[in-house]
């Protein structure tokens, strides 16, 4: 009796799983494009990516993107260099990351804004307030819709340069 | 247009030509000006807007990267400002449209489809700017501008204003300049003009036009001024030759009037012999016809209308031919090379079917191979041809019956010269004393060679009765007479029969019918011993006359024979048809009854079989016509007489004439019981003409068919002698035509004996002449 219970419930929760899974499926593949999209309006410092390197961009596990993420960069280029995305596990080093997104169950691993200035590296967040706090860009979903906070000052002082028509386009800029 | 135009007068023709030449000027570089402005206008607006669409199309780039749409609205808010532009549309990489911006809600509407490229459309009065918006070399959307042109429109009208002003003023200008300034150059041409008008309506040569200036209106004028000078001048001379003129077209009046009358008169005299021309033509005894080149009859008088048995719509118009098939004529018409008369004669056809024969002399006259003219004189002459051929075969028949007849003529002689031989010879033999049996060869010899003689005289008769030679001479006969000699002559036959014959004669004492003595005695004696021949033994023979009502004398011969069936009534008269008697022992030649027909016809008279008169036997009736009532005449025939002996001791010398050596025995047997007649024989007529004129002879005998002389010949010259002319001559011939012997008449011969001789009636004959002969030289 027990057993078939757990299987009923196992089931149910498979079930209520697919049912939210869709939308969280949806979310991320938004998500995906944006930080694809971003790019093209941000310019990294000069000392970022020495050489011809290739753009790193690394996801901290759990990855909540699936195969999203691939699909958003696959093929394309950054500047003109080629994308390598890389799933970073807690104590992987962030070295020669130039894009980070961490997840909503990651933030904690990210020490504050003020650590993130000398690594050159744009770090995209989903939690609230990401953008104030911890990273550069947060993205947050409002009316069903995905838009996101950009900390302008942080950007500047990590040597990024923000086109001005995605600063219009933020829903707030610190 | 043009019309009304021309009408108008220099000045305004000048004028308007001007007005005309400015305003299609001004408006056909007015309407280049425009067409060159408005697409100025044009590409300018469509270059401004592609600048303003850049300009959009960058400032949404991030919001359509991020389809942010309320950003992208903004974007397009702006444009509101820009006066032309009616709207514009973001459209995303998709083609959904992320936002618009729109004057109007139709417009709205419009602007739901993306662009496919940067082009610039034309939309009506809008045109439609598309452009595509790129980020990195990637099309991440689209921008629609549409753009009116309402601003072109107000330029347009303002520029149309300006040309109406500049028109008018150029209108205005064109006015003035050909009322002022043309009329130096037209009014001299409108003086010239008006001046003319005067001397055309006026006839006034004497005007002049003043010189004015020395330009080609000047050279009109004095060129102007020299033709009326001309005119003038001429009209001068003009009037002189017309005053000449009209004197001399009196006179010729007059001159010709004079000529005008004498040409009636001659036209007159003409007329009248045209008329008499054609009526002599019309009236010509002789056919005339015109023939044209188809030979076709175009005209043709009375007479040729009457030969062709035609009337004159049935001969105009046809061709000649039709009534002319014999070729020669077609030839005579064809044959051209300058033959223009020709004589002709043929039959025509006439329309009725007639033929009839023509005589025809044509004139011809040829041009070219081919007649002109054919004038045909016709005469006709089938009556004439008729008449000749009539002639001619006349004559053909009289040469064939002379032919006939000298056939006959010698015919007889050749048979009748042997029967001379025979009969005198037989009669010779007969007067000897013969036994029994000799006595009956002779009588058969006899018998036979006077049957054949018989024969011979018939055949010799019938066929000269049907060539017409037969002398008949027509006289008064005593019926009863002639009658009875012949009944005289065949009672000896009927007596051995025991054959009656009666003889009926009317109370009065004679009946007279006109015929030739001889030849009624002929069919008499043939009818009687015909109804003798085919009597039965013991029969009877009637014979009666009688004088008609209508003056014809009936003579009836019946017999009490066998009769002649009807079916062979109408064979009795045919010659030789003896109905079967030749199988009887009844002798005949079967010329009989024809030749007794034909005697009977050639006297006027008639010979027929009359069947319903005879109760048994058969009945034949002659008629005649009778006769008055005359004395008898002295036959002219020789007459045998009794014969009388000579005078014993007188010498006669009797001369023969005659080639024939059986008949030169003959007469010397006959003479050689007579030693007072010396017989001297000349056996060629020149020898016997000779011997007459050597011997002088009593009697001459003459043989009329001679080797080398005729008889004819020598008995002319024998009469020519005059010693010889009164010794008699006897004719001693075989040929019995009674022509030959008138012809002996003629020359005063004194008898003509017919071969074979009868001896004892030749014998009285010769006896006859040498006792004459003798008496006259006693």
């Amino acid at each position: 009796m027990p057993i078939l219970c757990r299987l009923l419930t196992s089931l149910a929760l498979c079930f209520l799983s697919r049912l939210a899974f869709p939308f969280q499926e949806a979310e991320y593949a938004v998500k995906a494009a944006f930080l694809f999209k971003i790019t093209k309006f941000l310019t990294w410092p000069d000392s970022a990516h020495p050489g011809n390197s290739s753009v790193v961009v690394g996801v901290m596990t759990p990855d909540p993107f699936g195969g999203y993420l691939d699909e958003a960069f696959a093929g394309k280029t950054i500047d003109g260099r080629s994308v390598v995305l890389r799933r970073l596990s807690p104590g992987k080093p962030l070295t020669d990351v130039d894009l980070l997104f961490v997840p909503r169950e990651s933030e904690s691993r990210i020490e504050d804004i003020a650590s993130l200035q000398r690594r050159r590296m744009l770090v995209v967040g989903e939690s609230p307030g990401f953008a104030q706090k911890k990273g550069h860009i947060g993205l947050t979903i409002s009316g069903g819709k995905l838009a996101f906070e950009i900390n302008a000052s942080q950007l500047k002082a990590c040597g990024f340069t923000a086109d001005s028509r995605l600063l219009q386009l933020a829903r707030r800029v610190y | 247009m043009n019309r009304i135009f021309r009408r108008q007068s220099i000045r305004v023709q000048l004028t308007a030509v001007v007005v005309a030449v400015s305003v299609t000027v001004l408006a056909l570089a007015f309407t280049c000006f425009l067409l060159w402005d408005g697409n100025r206008f044009r590409e300018n607006l469509v270059s401004e807007r592609r600048s303003t669409a850049e300009l959009i199309a960058s400032n949404s780039i991030a919001a359509l990267t991020f389809g942010d749409e309320k950003a992208s609205r903004e974007v397009l808010s702006s444009l509101q400002y820009v006066r032309d532009v009616q709207g514009a549309a973001l459209f995303d990489k998709e083609g959904k449209r992320l936002a618009a911006f729109a004057r109007t809600a139709s417009q709205r509407n419009a602007l739901k489809r993306p662009p496919d490229s940067n082009a610039a459309t034309s939309l009506g009065n809008d045109i439609q700017i598309g452009h595509l918006i790129r980020l990195d070399r990637e099309v991440i959307g689209s921008l629609v501008l549409v753009v009116n042109l309402d601003g072109l429109r107000e330029r347009q009208q303002a520029y149309i204003e300006i040309a109406v002003i500049l028109s008018l003023g150029a209108l205005l200008l064109a006015g003035f300049l050909g009322s002022t300034v043309q009329g130096t150059v037209t009014n001299p041409i409108l003086r010239l003009a008006s001046m003319m008008r005067t001397v055309s309506r006026n006839r006034d040569y004497s005007l002049r036009m003043p010189h004015e200036s020395p330009d080609e209106v000047g050279s009109l004028v004095a060129g102007f001024n020299a033709m009326l000078s001309e005119i003038q001048f001429r009209d001068a001379a003009l009037q002189i030759a017309n005053d000449e003129l009209e004197v001399r077209v009196a006179q010729r009046t007059a001159l010709l009037e004079a000529e005008v009358r004498e040409r009636e008169d001659r036209e007159r005299e003409l007329q009248e012999n045209r008329r008499f021309l054609s009526e002599f033509i019309e009236t010509a005894p002789i056919g005339i016809v015109r023939l044209d080149r188809e030979r076709r009859i175009c005209a043709a008088n009375r007479t040729a209308l009457e030969i062709y048995g035609a009337s004159e719509g049935g001969l105009i118009g046809r061709v000649i031919d039709e009534f002319h098939p014999d070729p020669e004529f077609r030839h005579y018409l064809e044959r051209g090379d300058g033959v223009t008369v020709w004589t002709y004669e043929g039959a025509i056809q006439r329309g009725d079917g007639e033929s009839r024969q023509v005589e025809m002399a044509a004139s011809m006259t040829w041009l070219d191979g081919q007649f002109e003219n054919v004038g045909l004189f016709l005469r006709d002459v089938t009556i004439e041809r008729r008449a000749e051929e009539i002639e001619r075969a006349k004559d053909r028949a009289e040469r064939a019956s002379q032919a006939k007849n000298e056939f006959l003529s010698r015919m007889s002689h050749e048979l009748r010269t042997p029967m001379n031989a025979i009969l005198g010879f037989g009669q010779l033999l007969d007067m000897e004393p013969l036994q029994e049996k000799q006595k009956e060869c002779v009588d058969q010899i006899l018998k036979g060679g006077r049957h054949l003689l018989n024969l011979i005289n018939e055949v010799l008769n019938i066929s000269r009765i049907e060539s017409g030679r037969i002398s008949i001479s027509l006289e008064s006969v005593d019926l009863g007479t002639v009658l009875g000699e012949a009944v005289d002559l065949v009672l000896p036959m009927a007596d051995q029969r025991g054959i009656k014959i009666e003889i009926a004669l009317p109370e009065s004492d004679r009946v007279w019918v006109r015929a030739d003595r001889q030849r009624l005695s002929q069919v008499l004696l043939n009818l009687l011993s015909n109804a003798v021949k085919y009597n039965c033994d013991r029969g009877r023979i009637f014979c009666s006359a009688a004088v008609q009502e209508n003056g014809r004398v009936r003579i009836e011969i019946r017999d009490t024979g066998k009769g002649i069936p009807p079916e062979h009534a109408d064979r009795i008269f045919i010659p030789f048809d003896r109905l079967g008697a030749e199988q009887s022992s009844v002798e005949g030649t079967g010329l009989g009854l024809p030749l007794s027909k034909s005697l009977a016809e050639a006297m006027e008279g008639q010979l027929y079989l009359d069947q319903a008169q005879a109760e048994v036997g058969s009945c034949f009736v002659l008629e005649l016509p009778s006769a008055p009532d005359v004395a008898e005449q002295a036959t002219p025939q020789l007459r045998v007489t009794q014969a009388e002996v000579l005078p014993r001791g007188v010498q006669k010398t009797v001369l023969l004439i005659e080639d024939n050596i059986d008949n030169v025995r003959l007469i010397e047997q006959l003479f050689a019981s007579r030693p007072e007649i010396r017989l001297l024989v000349a056996m060629q007529g020149n020898l016997g003409v000779e011997f007459a004129r050597e011997h002088r002879p009593s009697l001459i005998l003459l043989d009329v068919n001679l080797p080398d002389t005729t008889g004819l010949e020598v008995a002319t010259r024998l009469k020519a002698d005059a010693q010889l002319a009164r010794t008699p001559l006897l004719i001693v011939t075989a040929d019995v035509s009674s022509s030959v012997r008138a012809k002996f008449q003629e020359i005063g011969c004194h008898g003509y004996m017919e071969k074979p001789l009868d001896v004892r009636k030749f014998l009285a004959v010769v006896d006859q002449l040498l006792f004459e002969e003798v008496k006259l030289s006693a």
